[in-house]
């Protein structure tokens, strides 16, 4: 009993052991509260990205195939659509088309020419595949919406229509109607002369899409996949080739399966290409990796600071040790053992161990729960933005809480504290009780 | 009468780097059951050492420590540690109470040792209330709630004896516990340890460089170089 007793006595009487409950509570709060910002924020950019990318693609990386060729060999009953898409680079610049006082403008007279994928589709098979119908009818401004749902890319006069991103948009002030220069160049062959052929063309804006991937609608816009191939010649004969093919399944958790499937059966007919799930391919698998990554070296970096911790821990507990030698002799002196001491202080790291963890716990919840009411109070009184929504475009901060994730900083930061502890308690357990009854 | 405590031949050396320091050489004594012994010498005699040993804080290089009739010198520390609970209290000149502890906490302290928490959590109330008791016996019954800093020298030497006496042990082994006191709190202290040695029939062993305090007590054992100068019985 004396144990807990003694324990929580000398830890009451001695404000400076709070030291170590605040950095407990300090490092435990930073791992919950950070962590669960980047895992709330994968699991969004997961959400997003999923949402712009199909089921399964196949992909080719050097050849071009004809769709009427390829589109038998992918029906199958888990199959839901298909839908072919021609894609291309190419640099996109808004102050040569109508709408330059307003981009000068909206970039502050910056160089507004940027390295775009340029991905022809065929918009009514595409719309069958994922959200696109909904991200033309999501923009909220009028002035940027499609007129025609079903026919986003239909304008009047001669020059094809093109959709933009709905962020890139708003960065550039660009509208409904405004015209835009596509310049891009590709090698052509004829016989045995091989040439590189510039193309510029003007496009107009027919509106955006609100994917709410930013990074995707930053950097992709779209076309007709007719007027794509017209821009990018077929290498082969035919008319109707493409470079990838979305595939949608009706159960995605079948995807392996298909996939594996279709493949086989793409080797056996001789086709080109690969198919990959949406999370192998490559652009996603390195952003998501990327994001995962830093999160870990967060935590690593995070992980330095329960380290502090628990030196200040040490450090307490150790000067704790050194005011008490003189009761460690009146303890034994009464019938303590050399564990009962060193269970006195071993129940001091316990308490403010549990106590920093606890603390840090409650923190943690707290401030992830209220965090946009934070940023929100933080951006109105003191001009301070910690998340701009326009970068992540995010409207808010993502979090996630993961209870396995608390439980495993919980148990470490306990651990760890415990593992330090040890060492004032085997210093006071080891002291010989006659000197320490001659400490006066 | 029967012994309570008794050394056989104990010796007790130090070590100082390669020089060998004995401090202990050969004592032989026993302690009767309600009996009050002097333990007298100059300083450097070996007084406080034999208590330490006495009380098994420190292990003799030789020769054994009986507890009636146990050999308590060969047993393993954590039994050494309960017997040194039930068979011994120690009074120490510096008082030596928990600061952060109050005077009923301190005196509750000397029962906890062998307690566990749901032990505690039972029988607790039972423990506080013989404590309140207890520093009630020493005269201290408005002080329950006062911390060592609030107490005086003399209430202080109150609080360990009734701390020493609440395990209710055979022996208290008091090392001049009168020795930072002044005359008249000191003869207070003694007059106290005299009545309870009356009333239980616990023993004790008063280490002291009061003469006539020694003189007070049944016997008094003579130290002198660590050795056993010699033995006086009878008050006078």
């Amino acid at each position: 009993m004396y144990k807990y007793f003694l324990a929580v006595r000398y830890l009451v009487s001695r404000p400076i052991n709070l030291i170590g409950t605040i950095g407990v509570t300090l490092a435990v709060w930073a791992l919950i509260f950070v962590v669960s910002i980047f895992t709330g924020y994968i699991h969004e950019m997961r959400l997003h990205v999923r949402g712009t990318a199909s089921d399964l693609s196949l992909l080719f990386d050097r050849s071009q195939d004809s769709f009427a060729q390829v589109e038998p060999l992918l029906r199958h009953e888990g199959v839901r659509a298909i839908a072919p898409r021609l894609s291309w680079y190419g640099l996109l610049d808004p102050v040569r088309g109508t709408a330059k006082k307003r981009v000068v403008a909206a970039t502050a007279g910056q160089p507004t020419a940027n390295f775009f994928q340029v991905v022809g589709i065929d918009f009514a098979r595409e719309a069958e595949i994922g959200s696109l119908r909904d991200e033309l009818e999501a923009v909220p401004d009028a002035d940027r919406r499609v007129v025609d749902g079903q026919r986003p890319f239909l304008i009047k006069g001669k020059q094809p229509g093109m959709l933009i991103g709905l962020s890139r948009a708003r960065a550039w002030d660009v509208r409904r109607g405004d015209s835009v220069a596509l310049t891009t160049a590709m090698h052509t062959q004829k016989q045995k002369t091989v040439s590189l052929r510039t193309i510029e063309e003007p496009f107009v804006i027919t509106g955006a899409y609100s994917s709410r991937h930013h990074e995707f609608e930053s950097s992709t816009v779209l076309l007709d996949i007719e007027t794509m191939r017209r821009l990018v010649p077929s290498r082969g004969s035919h008319r109707d080739h493409f470079d990838e093919i979305a595939i949608a399944l009706h159960d995605p958790t079948r995807a392996i399966e298909i996939r594996d499937l279709l493949n086989a059966r793409l080797a056996k007919a001789g086709a080109h290409g690969q198919i990959a799930a949406w999370q192998e391919r490559k652009p996603i698998r390195r952003f998501l990796d990327n994001v995962e990554h830093q999160r870990s070296l967060m935590s690593l970096v995070l992980i330095a600071l329960i380290a502090i911790a628990c030196f200040l821990v040490l450090a307490t507990l150790l000067m704790m040790v050194s005011e008490k030698t003189r009761d460690i002799g009146v303890l034994t002196a009464l019938g303590s053992t050399r564990r009962g001491i060193l269970m006195i202080f071993l129940n001091c790291g316990l308490v403010i161990s549990t106590l920093g963890v606890g603390l840090g716990v409650l923190a943690g919840w707290l401030t992830c729960r209220h965090l946009n009411d934070i940023t929100d109070w933080l951006e109105t009184s003191f001009g301070i933005k910690l998340f701009p929504s326009e970068i992540y475009g995010l409207k808010e901060i993502p979090y996630e809480l993961e209870p396995r994730w608390i439980v495993i900083v919980a148990g470490s930061a306990i651990g760890a504290v415990l593992l330090f502890s040890l060492i004032p308690a085997a210093v006071a357990a080891t002291r010989n009780p006659v000197q320490a009854l001659r400490q006066t | 009468m029967t012994a309570v405590l008794t050394a056989v031949g104990v010796h007790k050396t130090y070590r100082l780097g390669r020089r060998e320091i004995p401090v202990l050489q050969g004592i032989d004594m026993s302690l009767m059951e309600g009996e009050i012994a002097a333990l007298v010498g100059a300083s450097g005699a070996g007084k406080s050492t034999l208590v330490h040993v006495l009380g098994l804080l420190d292990p003799p290089t030789q020769g054994t420590v009986h507890y009636g009739e146990t050999d308590v010198t060969t047993l393993p520390t954590p039994q050494q540690a309960r017997l040194r609970h039930e068979h011994v209290g120690f009074v120490f000149q510096f008082y030596h109470l928990i600061p952060e502890l109050n005077a009923l906490e301190n005196v509750c302290l000397g029962s906890m040792m062998t307690m566990s928490l749901p032990g505690w959590l039972s029988g607790g109330r039972r423990v506080k209330q013989r404590a309140r008791e207890l520093l009630s016996k020493v005269g201290l019954e408005e002080r329950l709630r006062h911390r060592p800093s609030q107490l005086s020298g003399g209430e202080r030497q109150r609080v360990a004896i009734a701390r020493a006496l609440i395990a209710e042990p055979k022996v208290i082994l008091a090392d001049e516990p009168t020795g930072n006191l002044d005359s008249n709190t000191a003869a207070g202290i003694l007059d106290l340890i005299w009545e309870i040695n009356e009333e239980r029939r616990i023993s004790f062993l008063l280490v002291t460089h009061n003469e006539a305090v020694a003189r007070r007590c049944d016997r008094r054992i003579r130290l002198r170089d660590g050795s056993v100068e010699s033995r006086e019985v009878g008050r006078n």
